[in-house]
């Protein structure tokens, strides 16, 4: 009877915790669907901008590190910190869309239960502390440029991912769409086969938003109790993915527990349970004797608050010196990008010169999937190895219709301000230049002249049936080149900075 | 009127015998609405009824590429457009769809909304197909055989205009930076997949989608209430001016020409609104060559194939004023400005003047929105998550509830154990 009381409390628990991921999990995605839609109906229509980045207290710091402060946003990722304070790591556990995927996943590892039977403790070893690492070389490196941030956090991760499935699964039109796209959801994949190593080995051991959220969830207002019942079994230590159950049962490590209550569901003896109290200070002291009561291992004792676990008192001066070489790894990022000769690309509209967009731009890729032309595509290794992922305007797909249909949606969408509001007159993406050899007008003498009737801002002059190009009124918006009927175009967009005639 | 080409020697008679007028021209005044004049011409034309039987499906073919407000002589009327549907659909037509290809940036629905089609469409529930860049699957178009055509032997056109029994042109007269003048041959290319690929060889190209085909359209009228004349550096196709604010590019002319020749009625056009002689458009002449139609406005006028109306008038004019017509055009007749007749109601959506290069005159609605439509479907995964929390919050206090009547925390946990024990023994 009890057996089956137990079964039941462990079942809506972990429905419980389902359903709010799955809600979560919709409710970040909810915003990606126009995008979808679009692509499957063959319409066109509003979009929006992400839900997730918002609350990415990682990212909020990242930006005030790299000074930054126009984009900074302050109020939801102090929220999250807070909830992180009082829930512990909760948000891992229960919101992170990026977890969400991960325990959806794991199921399908059935040769895991053999493989959790053994724990990191057991061996003497702990999670690894890689993540920190992590975090302090995203952190540090967000100095000079962010980069890196970018590329290891995880809810940017997520929403790169999403854009790249929906737009892989969905048909692009062109294999440049697919390149940067990915790419980068590469990253998001590789997670997932990790996940087949070891149940959140992203979470444990490297995910740098994690580590920042545990600087704070190592003080969670709600802990494990373990109640004196406790036998010693370890089942919960096996049920636990995190690896969070330290070497006494009785203790838990605030840093690593998500929440996700597998622990009290897995308790043979219900001894576990959940509640706010101090005990994230406090380690369990026991009594000394066995309990008198037949054949289980029982120990008296009780929680006595401790000091030894406060963050910073265990740091070993190797611990140090690693935490240094990190800090130094990420602020080497941004000097050997730019060693690298790239060739110049066309960025989209508004993008801060191009040495700053390399430092600011995280590649989180939402201005690509709002793009109402499909005209920014994400490069792949067209603008070097340090432009990867980054937006760049292909002309050819589409144009850039800002102050013509488009509001700067990129802008809008941005969360690091990588591309600046701009007004219509101040545009200036890049020159168009004819090419006279293709040209149907130029070569032919055909009266062609789609790039003339394209133009929005009277550009492209003819003059007895040929083309010409005003430079000074020409603002590099490639609709000439998206409509010109030569096979591969006669008339390209150069950047301001490269155009020779 | 199309003819096939071993016909041609005989087009003149067999299009006297058959056909009293092929092109019929109705001018009105200011005081006339665009729907009136539309009648006028359709009546001289021996009524829509000529082409329109009951219970066939009717193609209607505006303008609607360019986003510009209705009355700038950029896109069809929308008053324009609403009369003649309602005119189709008198007749009895069995089915009637709008259709353009919407090619022009900024693409179908910022256009349709800034230029009224959209929303005329809407009111009337009207079914329509308004393809672009981003909203066309490869199932709205078909590929149809053009077995006339010198130039182009097949051309993707949309699917329900090729399928439909009736299709109705309507174009307006306007300058056109590549072929100079655009009317209704040039304007055919609207039921193209890519038009621009027509501008490779884009003369002949358009002489070639009139010839007879599938896509060859019954009836053409010519919207020439405000006609965009050359003005400028170079022609435009479409801008935010109107007659009031640039009589110098858009004029009054309150004509509407209907017919079944578009050769003639291009022709017809370029002598009265642009002042040039049909022979000077390139594409006009490659459609008279490929036997599309008739140049010779003078002897349409004398045989009655073109033929005048006034709107109000019951009897038709004489062709006794052909010959002052022509004479007249070689000065262009001046622009009416007609600042008394509309109401200020009709000029509040539009612009000033024209505005900087790029000449936006309009808000673009594409925006970033705050996520404010969003938040009732937000409600779905919101409710599962509150769900969600409250089962966890449940079970927690469910779990608590035996223990409270016990008073000390230790005693259930001592006789699950027991019972655990038990089962397990």
């Amino acid at each position: 009877m009890a057996r089956t009381r137990r079964i039941s409390t462990g079942r809506s628990d972990r429905l419980a915790r389902r359903m709010v991921q799955w809600g979560f999990l919709c409710l970040f995605i909810l915003p990606l669907l126009p995008m979808i839609y679009k692509r499957l109906a063959f319409q066109t229509g509003s979009d929006y901008a992400s839900w997730l980045l918002p609350w990415d207290p990682l990212l909020a710091l990242g930006n005030l590190l790299n000074r930054n402060i126009s984009a900074l946003i302050i109020g939801a990722p102090l929220l999250l910190l807070a909830i992180s304070l009082v829930l512990g790591r909760s948000f891992c556990g229960w919101i992170c869309p990026l977890g969400t995927v991960m325990d959806l996943v794991q199921p399908l590892a059935f040769w895991h239960k053999q493989r959790v039977a053994r724990p990191n403790h057991v061996n003497g070893r702990r999670n690894s502390r890689l993540r920190y690492l992590i975090l302090v070389a995203a952190l540090g490196g967000a100095l000079l440029s962010i980069k890196l941030l970018g590329l290891v956090d995880p809810l940017v991760i997520f929403t790169r991912a999403a854009t790249a499935g929906i737009a892989n699964l969905l048909g692009s039109r062109q294999a440049f769409e697919r390149g940067g796209l990915t790419y980068f959801s590469m990253l998001f994949i590789a997670i997932l086969v990790l996940e087949f190593w070891q149940p959140r080995f992203w979470c444990r051991h490297l995910c740098p938003q994690g580590a920042l959220l545990s600087l704070v969830s190592r003080f969670s207002l709600l802990n494990r109790r373990v109640s004196a019942a406790c036998s010693n079994c370890s089942l919960c230590r096996q049920a636990c993915p995190m690896d969070a159950i330290l070497q006494d049962e009785h203790d838990t490590d605030y840093s690593d527990c998500t929440l996700c209550l597998e622990c009290e569901s897995a308790c043979p003896v219900r001894g576990t349970s959940f509640g706010f109290g101090g005990l994230a200070l406090a380690v369990w002291k026991p009594s000394g004797q066995p309990a008198p009561s037949g054949k289980t291992n029982r120990r008296q004792g009780e929680y006595i608050a401790s000091a030894s676990i406060l963050p910073g008192q265990g740091l070993s001066r190797r611990q140090f010196l690693q935490g240094l070489g990190a800090l130094a790894a990420g602020l080497a990022i941004m000097p050997i990008t730019h060693l690298e000769k790239r060739p110049s690309p066309l960025r989209p509209p508004g993008a801060l010169p191009e040495t700053d967009f390399l430092n600011v731009c995280i590649t989180c890729q939402e201005c690509i999937r709002v793009c109402p032309t499909r005209g920014l595509q994400a490069a792949f290794l067209q603008t070097g190895l340090s432009g990867i992922g980054m937006p760049v305007l292909v002309p050819r797909l589409g144009g850039c219709s800002l102050g013509v249909s488009c509001s700067q949606l990129c802008e809008q969408v941005c969360p690091v301000n990588a591309i600046q509001p701009v007004s219509q007159q101040q545009l200036k993406i890049g020159t168009a230049h004819v090419d006279q050899s293709t040209c149907l007008a130029w070569d032919q003498g055909v009266k062609c002249l789609v790039c003339v009737e394209a133009c929005q801002y009277h550009a492209a002059i003819p003059y007895q049936g040929r083309v010409t190009i005003d430079v000074n009124k020409c603002v590099g918006c490639g609709f000439c080149e998206s409509g010109c009927p030569v096979p591969g175009s006669a008339i390209h967009v150069f950047p301001p900075d490269k155009l020779t005639i | 009127m199309a003819i096939y080409p071993w016909l041609k020697p005989f087009s003149r008679h067999i299009a006297v015998q058959k056909q009293a007028t092929s092109v019929a021209v109705a001018e009105g005044t200011n005081d006339d609405s665009p729907a009136q004049i539309l009648q006028t011409a359709l009546a001289g034309l021996g009524g829509i009824e000529r082409f329109v039987k009951p219970g066939q499906t009717v193609a209607i073919k505006p303008n609607a590429t360019w986003a510009y407000p209705p009355k700038t002589a950029s896109s069809t009327d929308p008053d324009f457009l609403a009369a003649i549907i309602q005119t189709v659909q008198a007749a009895g037509a069995g089915r009637v769809i709008v259709m353009d290809h919407c090619s022009i940036e900024p693409g179908a629905d910022e256009a349709l909304r800034i230029n009224g089609i959209g929303q005329l469409v809407k009111d009337l529930g009207i079914e329509h197909v308004f393809p672009d860049r981003f909203n066309a699957p490869a199932s709205t178009y078909t590929k149809i055989d053009l077995p006339h055509g010198q130039g182009n032997q097949s051309m993707g056109v949309i699917k329900a205009a090729a399928q439909a029994d009736v299709r109705i042109n309507l174009a307006v007269a306007k300058t056109h930076n590549v072929t100079r003048f655009t009317m209704c041959l040039k304007h055919m290319m609207g039921f193209l997949q890519q038009p621009g690929l027509l501008h490779t060889n884009l003369e002949q190209g358009i002489a070639d989608i009139s010839t007879p085909s599938a896509m060859q359209a019954q009836l053409h009228i010519l919207e020439a209430i405000r006609v965009r004349i050359p003005h400028g550096m170079y022609p435009t196709c479409a801008g935010p001016e109107t007659d009031i604010t640039n009589p110098q590019v858009v004029s009054r002319r309150n004509t509407v020409i209907a017919g079944t020749d578009p050769v003639l009625i291009d022709a017809y056009g370029c002598i009265n609104f642009f002042g040039i002689q049909p022979q000077e458009l390139t594409h006009l002449l490659r459609a008279h060559e490929s036997g599309c139609g008739d140049l010779d406005v003078e002897a349409a006028l004398a045989d009655n194939r073109i033929r005048l109306f006034k709107v109000g008038a019951p009897l038709p004019v004489e062709p006794a004023v052909v010959g002052a017509t022509l004479n007249a055009t070689q000065a262009p007749l001046a622009s009416k400005p007609t600042a008394v007749n509309i109401p200020p109601s009709e000029l509040s959506g539009q612009p000033a003047a024209s505005s900087a290069p790029g000449g936006t005159s309009y808000s673009p609605s594409n925006q970033v929105l705050s996520s404010g439509s969003l938040l009732n479907t937000a409600l779905i995964p919101a409710a599962v998550i509150l769900g969600g929390i409250g089962l966890a919050v449940l079970t927690r206090m469910r779990r608590r509830l035996p223990k409270e009547p016990t008073g000390t925390p230790h005693l259930p946990d001592q006789k699950d154990d027991s019972q655990n024990e038990a089962g397990r023994g």
